[in-house]
């Protein structure tokens, strides 16, 4: 009976956990590690660069950003979401750059306030028209070439992102990371 | 133990006969008949649910993901549909690989215990009805990725099969080629229509599928805007007819993209053959063979903001199902016969030792040599499309069924669309019922 119950023990679904930072490839596809991968690169040469430290030196503020379209021009559907929230975490934790909450937050918060007008009591309510307007807007493209042979493909992703100021349209600052995977599928299975 | 040495009598093997006759009836298509009936009835949720109640999962658990898919998307549950086409895809390609065991116990057994990969056409459609979902979502950026999928996809079968029809399909591609114009990107409109012109021509060798007028019309003013005389020319020349530029580039208007999926895929019925074999022994062979079915209707005209347009065939599944089937029949044919054959010699030897055992596995290997009739029955029989210009706004659009001589069987008022000045706004009907 022990020997049939080990038997059946092989059968229940297995869970382990990881840490966030673990590297798990599992089909090749653009996971959790390309997303932190790029994001924290990127955004490290960002502020490594020039514009921030004449921006600081001209208005004397550090400088406010906001994380625009960053489309998907790959073949996989990857989810921009986590890779922007990937972004945004890593420029607010630098401390060097404000971050401002980008169009489609704006408009949640908008209607908080909105709705403070009407309801919140006088000393506690925030007036609209005081928002921080942003200095630059992050927009980026992810682009990929497959190239494939039977059951092996080699997945090149390029992820571009630009700082653009919305001051007058100069691009500042152009970010560029390269992934290239190598993934060769198994000629049988079960 | 008494060994039985006397030959069964005639009536037994002649009612086993009859049996095997009988037994070929029953297939993968006939079970579709309950699910088939109450989409006619515009009762998708009654279909999922039949669905489930048939099973899936398994050796057709790619099948099951896209009917499910496809009658979610029925239902209006585009982001549910996209779940199940995505499984399906995983799925496929796991069933990439190939399986030692599957083709040995297809050898002993039938088709039957393969896993269900899809068709090569299948497999390409799983991405266009994606892309037609994200369309009618309103995401083009993630169609645009499916645009791509296709590519790979195509160049893929290309790698891997001999005959190039398989490899190719006229409307993924010119539906890749409006995504890309949507967004913008002309030149890989130009290069996506081209290779749609290719593979209308070439398909059109092989069944009846025309190159569809409005895909002329694309070539002729895509080309004129690059620049390309020599090829505009020769579209103009073998055509007959120009188009004004730049109509519908820079345009202020928008455009409503109709597209009419008609009726049901062809089914997969057996054809079999039961013959006598020396030593009262019966070998049988069975092979799939298609049934097309009849199409909803003729064709459609759809009217928005006062203009009207009538669909055109962009892709006929039916002709394209036959001549998947009439490429692969030679290879399923060979593996048949080569399957009787071992039944027959595992057969002989166990008469040897006992004729009654050996006729009893006989029975039970011929009974069991059933074709393999599955297919993706939910996709539909032909699909066709049209174009209608129309300015910025909120319409409601007007769609009617016509007939075979172009008479209206029926008109149905489409939910409102809004359409936006320079973009395309993508609408599907689904039409069932002849």
């Amino acid at each position: 009976m022990a020997f049939s119950l080990s038997l059946l023990g092989g059968c229940a679904t297995k869970v382990t956990r990881l840490d966030t930072a673990d590297t798990v490839d599992l089909s090749g596809a653009w996971n959790d590690t390309d997303s932190r991968m790029v994001s924290d690169e990127m955004i490290a040469d960002m502020l490594e660069r020039a514009w921030l430290g004449q921006y600081v030196a001209r208005t004397g503020n550090p400088p406010a950003v906001i994380v625009g379209e960053i489309r998907n021009l790959s073949h996989e559907h990857i989810n921009v979401n986590t890779f922007v929230g990937d972004i945004e975490r890593a420029l607010i934790n630098s401390g060097r750059v404000e971050f401002v909450a980008s169009k489609t937050e704006r408009l949640e918060i908008r209607e908080e306030r909105k709705d403070q007008d009407l309801n919140a009591r006088e000393d506690t309510r925030k007036p609209m028209g005081r928002e921080l307007g942003a200095d630059f807007m992050l927009k980026g493209v992810i682009n990929t070439i497959i190239d494939a042979s039977g059951k092996t493909q080699v997945r090149f992703y390029q992820v571009d992102l630009t700082l653009i100021s919305l001051v007058d349209n100069r691009k500042v600052w152009v970010g560029q990371k390269k992934i290239k995977k190598l993934v060769e599928r198994s000629k049988l299975r079960s | 133990m008494m060994r039985i040495r006397r030959r069964l009598p005639p009536a037994v093997l002649g009612g086993a006969f009859l049996f095997l006759c009988l037994a070929g009836c029953a297939g993968h298509g006939a079970s579709f008949g309950k699910i088939e009936s109450d989409l006619v009835r515009h009762r998708p949720d009654l279909a999922l649910q039949d669905l489930d109640d048939r099973g899936g999962g398994g050796k057709s658990e790619v099948l099951y993901r896209l009917d499910r898919g496809m009658i979610l998307r029925m239902a209006g549950d585009f982001e549910g549909s996209n779940f199940e086409f995505e499984t399906a895809k995983a799925e496929i390609e796991a069933l990439s690989a190939v399986s030692v065991t599957e083709n040995v116990t297809s050898l002993l057994i039938n088709d039957r215990t393969r896993a269900f990969e899809g068709e090569p056409f299948e497999q390409v459609m799983v991405h266009v009805f994606e892309a037609l979902n994200y369309l009618e979502l309103g995401e083009p950026d993630e169609a645009r990725v499916e645009a791509l999928q296709v590519d790979v996809r195509l160049r893929a079968l290309t790698e891997a099969s001999s005959d190039d029809l398989l490899a190719s399909d006229p409307f993924a591609r010119y539906l890749a080629g409006l995504i890309y114009e949507d967004l913008g990107e002309r030149s890989d409109a130009l290069i996506a229509y081209r290779l749609a012109f290719e593979a209308y021509r070439a398909h059109g060798r092989r069944y009846s599928i025309e190159v569809p007028p409005v895909l002329v019309d694309d070539l002729l003013r895509l080309t004129a805007w690059a620049g390309l005389t020599e090829e505009f020319e020769r579209y103009r020349a073998r055509f007959g007819r120009s188009v004004d530029m730049p109509r519908g580039l820079d345009a202020e208007e928008g455009e409503l993209v109709f597209v009419l999926l008609d009726g049901f895929a062809p089914v997969k019925r057996e054809d079999a053959v039961t013959l006598p074999a020396p030593n009262g022994l019966l070998v049988r062979v069975a092979v799939p063979r298609y049934e097309v079915s009849p199409p909803g209707v003729a064709a459609a005209r759809v009217t928005i903001a006062g203009r009207a347009g009538r669909t055109q065939v962009v892709e006929n599944i039916n002709g394209l199902a036959l001549h998947t089937l009439a490429a692969r029949l030679p290879g399923i044919t060979v593996r048949a016969v080569a399957r009787a054959a071992v039944k027959f010699t595992a057969a002989r030897q166990a008469q040897k030792k006992n004729e009654l055992a050996g006729l009893l596995l006989n029975l039970v290997a011929v009974v069991a040599e059933r074709a393999d009739t599955r297919s993706w029955l939910t996709l539909p029989g032909e699909i066709q499309l049209v174009r209608v210009a129309a300015p910025p706004g909120v319409h409601r659009p007007v769609l009617e069924l016509l007939g075979p001589a172009g008479g209206v069987i029926d008109t149905v008022e489409l939910p409102a669309v809004e359409i936006r000045p320079g973009r395309k706004t993508f609408v599907t009907y689904h039409c069932l019922s002849p």
